[in-house]
């Protein structure tokens, strides 16, 4: 025993900390019953949900509004079912990697395949991060003026809030907190029993006639990909992964990380079609125009469903960009930690972790500050977020796909045959569309 | 109170916490160095595709954004 007691004293502390939650799991694991079961899963899900609801994020609450807004329910409400399996088998195989290999995704790119391709990886993860921390902050700012609160005011506080979750809270913690706060993200699905004449008939039918208001166009084509790149994005990979390493599970865990995944996916896409339909319902037919902003969508909301609906929508874009400004910061300083070999925890204590901590705190004050710079180009910065991300996207899923059929760092968890089939065809999908969406770049009226 | 009797409190058994570290490890990762890959076969030529399609799609972002302003 006191062997044990001498090798855990010369640990650091990150690790001792982790230890104690992981005792905690062994002991449940050694007790039988199903109630000893479901506290024992309560115990382990987090990252998958979290990921997943950060995931419905502002700029994902915008992206499903516009859908709703200008194709109403004929595709995308299947597409969005579709989207499930999608998000659920990119996101299972991080989980995987991370029981198996107990280091991040950053970390595995930067020393399986050289500094060159970890570099790449690392810088396109902090740009479109930042770039995406901004769009939380937009959110965060828009939402909260409609309860009257002033931009500078919203986004200090929301700085400060997650600032103060990261540095001073263990892993643990910040996982309940975050969870409770990613808990709002339902506020969008109670609202649809709002929405004056839905027919559900209509939504039923949907999965059907796969109806295309305006056919195959250059916008229908963006706002797939715009909703493909809402569902998967680089930095959900990279989070996931150092989320499920900084808990400590292993490949005991893999099971409940994967029902971790599953329920994130599923409460992910309800919440998804909930704001497709809400949008779809008030806005849908009323207004042609494209960029929607969300003032319009908001006013179109509190006009025919009323102000405490309106109120309720504009809480959920706060939520959204909260939870997701502190999955991205975390997802940021996780990978820079692993990048670099800092210590890279969240139980690690401020001043011995501030390493660590930095690089998330420092992207949430540049993105929280460019919110606030009067006439910002924000539309640019938000073209430059998606821009970024795709071309991103196929190549961390390449990194991914390589690590998962590693038999040398995978051993028995390597990829199944239909994961892969699935994976590359997910992979392919995207990049055909970003292929279509480039060819589109440069020839505007190839689809009329 | 140290982290290591918080952690003893927990545990009545010396079974229990030898069962522990066998299946948790409690190493530090970052001592542990991870070999590199070997790029060859398939790998090289997915890494080549990578490579492309970076550059095909730079292109593209270029021609795109020089249209915006």
């Amino acid at each position: 025993m006191q062997d044990y007691k001498d090798k855990l004293e010369n640990l650091p502390v990150d690790i001792k900390l982790r230890a104690a939650d992981r005792l905690k799991i062994h002991l449940m694991r050694q007790k039988y019953g199903y109630f000893s079961r479901l506290c024992l899963l309560m115990a382990l899900i987090g990252p998958g949900i979290l990921v997943m609801i950060a995931d419905n994020d502002a700029g994902g609450v915008m992206t499903y509004a516009q859908t709703g807004s200008i194709f109403g329910i004929g595709f995308f409400i299947p597409f969005m079912i579709i989207m499930l399996p999608v998000a659920y088998i990119v996101q299972e195989m991080t989980v995987r990697l991370g029981a198996v290999t107990h280091r991040g995704h950053a970390e595995m790119i930067w020393k399986r395949y050289g500094k060159f391709w970890g570099a790449f990886s690392l810088i396109d993860l902090v740009v479109a991060n930042v770039l995406t921390l901004i769009t939380e902050f937009i959110g965060i700012t828009l939402g909260m003026e409609v309860f009257g609160i002033s931009p500078i005011v919203s986004s200090v506080t929301a700085i400060a809030v997650i600032a103060s979750i990261q540095l001073f809270l263990r892993y643990f913690t910040w996982e309940w907190i975050s969870l409770s706060i990613a808990a709002f993200n339902l506020v969008f699905v109670p609202l649809v029993f709002f929405i004056p004449h839905l027919h559900w008939g209509a939504v039923a039918r949907s999965f059907v006639s796969w109806h295309i208001p305006g056919g195959v166009t250059s916008l229908f084509i963006y706002v797939v990909l715009a909703n493909l790149g809402t569902t998967i994005a680089p930095w959900m990979l990279f989070f996931q992964q150092s989320s499920v390493v900084d808990k400590g599970l292993t490949v005991k865990d893999i099971r409940d990380g994967q029902i971790d995944t599953f329920i994130g996916s599923f409460f992910m896409v309800v919440v998804a079609i909930a704001i497709i339909l809400i949008a779809a319902g008030t806005v849908f037919g009323f207004t042609h125009a494209p960029n929607l902003d969300i003032q319009t969508i908001l006013s179109a909301i509190s006009a025919k469903m009323g102000q405490l609906a309106m109120k309720l929508f504009a809480l959920g874009l706060v939520e959204g960009g909260l939870i997701a400004a502190i999955a991205i910061s975390a997802s940021t300083s996780w990978a820079m930690g692993e990048a670099f070999g800092w210590p890279k925890s969240i139980n690690m204590p401020p001043l011995q972790g501030w390493k660590f901590y930095m690089p998330g705190i420092i992207s949430l004050l540049i993105a929280g500050g460019i919110v606030l710079i009067p006439n910002a180009p924000l539309g640019f910065l938000n073209l430059t977020v998606q821009v970024v991300a795709t071309i991103f996207m196929p190549a961390a899923m390449m990194f991914l796909l390589l690590l998962l059929n590693d038999k040398e760092i995978m051993g028995d968890h390597i990829n199944k045959p239909w994961q892969n089939i699935s994976a590359f065809t997910i992979v392919g999908f995207l990049i055909i569309m970003n292929g279509i969406y480039g060819l589109t770049v440069v020839f505007p009226h190839i689809f009329g | 109170m140290k982290i290591e009797d918080k952690i003893s409190k927990k545990i009545n058994l010396d079974e229990d916490w030898e069962d522990f570290i066998k299946e948790e490890g409690l190493v530090d990762y970052n001592k542990i160095p991870v070999e590199r890959a070997s790029v060859k076969g398939w790998v090289q030529i997915a890494f080549w595709f990578l490579r492309i399609y970076i550059v095909v799609m730079i292109i593209m972002v270029i021609i795109g954004f020089s249209r915006i302003h």
